[in-house]
């Protein structure tokens, strides 16, 4: 295989200058250079899993990135995790506090499981919402980058006609027109 | 700003050695089986700086569980090697305290100056420590601190502001933000930060307050010979396999590196594997692809040659020892592109490759995994990286250079 070839070296390093580079045949940078644009090429032929190219989209979009977070923190458990306390000055006491542990989370359980249930609700429509916001900005966002296109399409169209109408006589001009 | 004198890059001519010193490196914990990147960070300087024939004390406290911080050594003074280790008793953590103010900050409630220090009063101290440098200070021509973030490092600047030198080990967190981040900075009589990246962080929060900044860092000797396979057959390990090694823990981005595996796996089945060595938090799932092992540290060069890679998740590293370890041994690594410090060590070194999502870490496992000449070249480049800028003569040339620099002298 063809390995990104370091450029050959230019003048060199003054005394002061900001350090030379070390590595005799190997450019890390045009690696992963390469990398990224195999990884681009590979999206655009529709290669990953729907999955990895939301989560690659949202490599370079904090709105999607913030709206997968969301998603990701919107489960919750009802179950109060109890671990053995670590401290070596409760070693003793431990088991008993382990065991008032389980049995105090077990108790809240039935309480606290009411209100979880609403949270996790209030946290998948969270969720969802800020996935169709996502959504819709990356909507916008493709709609505006078209419009801009078609913008500087027709800014050049009339350029190009001022430059046609500048060429032909007045004559011409009012024959025209 | 002043500084930048002690550069020895190449092609940068390095200051003469100077005289012989007497420096105190202080630090919270002193112990050969304490594996805090700091601590080790300490210990070796030392103990080189010691070597190199200075007049060389550790000032520490007798704890040695990072946790609990219970005096567990007896205080006084010891020997190791050509150095002296001077113990003291540390103050009681006050747990609670330093939750209630360790939230706050991480909240980014505003706090003043004065809950700082008590939230590092709260943490790893020694009021015993202080009052030793407060009484005995002027008889250390430099005293080396480490890190930013200890008790035993702030209230050692406050003890002997003109002869402190910061080793902040500083990455970008919630506290690096703080005042007494500043604070620290600007009483130092130089800043030794680890690289380049690390010092323009310092930089960046605190413009103007930094004196004299030097990029010093650590040293790493080549390993010695040692056989990859006699590590395969102790441990077990048949299969090629990547490796990470630090502490398991979400802030150092261990359950990404374990999610960005599994799914490798899930698309590309086969025998590699990923070990993970090092205690902490996060347990790995149960999975035949993944493998959390206990080594002896003896082992660690022939764990390291026998791996295809490194992998460095962590972003909040100010140099990674472990990274410089497997170049050393002529292995690649792998970090995340977030990582400003693995990174730009891999863009100067040429030693390794960073992934910024799945897909790209996928690409750059599979690039690795099926190109054994690209593995070494990169490999072999890192080796160069660090035997050319982080062997320990260059390191304490500079580190000599920085100090010189400040008009430090034998007394």
């Amino acid at each position: 295989m063809e390995h990104a070839q370091r450029p050959p070296p230019d003048t060199p390093q003054p005394a002061e200058g900001p350090p030379v580079l070390i590595g005799a045949d190997i450019d890390a940078r045009a690696l992963v250079d390469e990398i990224k644009a195999d990884v681009q090429r590979k999206a655009e032929q529709g290669l990953y899993p729907s999955d990895l190219l939301i989560e690659l989209r949202a490599s370079s979009d904090p709105v999607l990135a913030a709206a997968l977070d969301v998603r990701d923190a919107a489960g919750f458990s009802t179950v109060v995790p109890v671990t053995r306390p670590i401290r070596a000055s409760l070693r003793y006491v431990a088991p008993g506090v382990v065991l008032f542990k389980r049995l105090t989370s077990k108790g809240l359980s039935w309480y606290t499981k009411w209100m979880v249930e609403q949270t996790h609700h209030f946290a998948t429509s969270t969720a969802a919402a800020t996935s169709a916001i996502a959504e819709r900005l990356a909507q916008h966002d493709e709609e505006l980058a078209r419009s801009r296109e078609g913008q500087q399409a027709l800014e050049r169209r009339v350029e190009s006609l001022e430059a046609r109408l500048a060429d032909l006589g007045p004559n011409q001009q009012a024959h025209r027109l | 700003m002043a500084g930048g004198g002690a550069r020895d890059f190449i092609g940068v001519a390095e200051p003469a050695p100077i005289r012989r010193l007497r420096i105190a490196v202080v630090t919270p914990r002193y112990e050969e089986t304490v594996l805090g990147g700091a601590e080790l960070h300490a210990r070796w300087l030392a103990q080189r700086l010691a070597d190199r024939g200075h007049d060389m004390e550790v000032l520490t406290t007798c704890a040695v569980d990072g946790q609990t911080w219970r005096n567990e050594l007896p205080a006084g003074s010891t020997g190791d090697g050509n150095l002296l280790v001077r113990r003291f008793r540390a103050e009681p953590p006050r747990f609670g305290l330093r939750a209630e103010l360790d939230r706050r900050l991480r909240w980014e409630v505003l706090v003043d100056l004065a809950d700082e220090e008590r939230w590092l009063r709260a943490g790893p101290n020694s009021r015993a420590l202080e009052k030793h440098l407060a009484r005995q200070g002027h008889s250390y021509d430099a005293v080396l601190a480490l890190p930013y973030l200890a008790g035993t490092t702030y209230f050692s600047a406050q003890a002997v502001q003109q002869r402190f030198f910061l080793i902040p080990c500083l990455h970008d967190e919630p506290f690096a933000r703080l005042q007494f981040t500043g604070r620290l900075l600007k009483q130092s009589r130089a800043v030794l930060f680890n690289s380049d990246p690390e010092r323009a962080l310092a930089e960046r929060l605190f413009p103007g307050a930094i004196a004299r900044a030097h990029v010093v860092g650590l040293g790493f000797d080549p390993p010695p010979p040692t056989d990859a396979q006699l590590f395969r057959r102790n441990y077990g390990v048949s299969e090629p396999f990547i490796l990470y090694v630090g502490r398991l823990e979400p802030h150092k981005n261990v359950p990404l590196l374990i999610d960005h595996f599994l799914r490798y796996k899930s698309r590309r089945p086969g025998d590699l594997k990923l070990l993970l060595v090092g205690a902490g938090e996060c347990e790995p799932p149960p999975s035949p692809h993944l493998r959390r092992i206990e080594i002896d540290w003896a082992d660690r060069d022939a764990m390291l040659m026998a791996a295809l890679l490194l992998v460095q998740p962590s972003t909040n590293e100010s140099l990674s020892i472990v990274m410089m370890q497997a170049w050393a041994c002529g292995r690649p690594v792998v970090v995340h592109a977030a990582g400003e410090v693995a990174r730009y060590h891999c863009e100067q070194g040429n030693g390794g490759l960073w992934f910024a999502n799945y897909p790209e870490f996928e690409a750059i496992l599979d690039r690795l995994h099926h190109d054994s000449g690209l593995a070494h070249g990169l490999g072999k480049a890192g080796q160069t990286y660090v035997q050319e800028r982080y062997s320990w003569e260059r390191v304490l040339r500079r580190l000599e250079g920085a100090l010189g620099d400040t008009g430090v002298s034998a007394p």
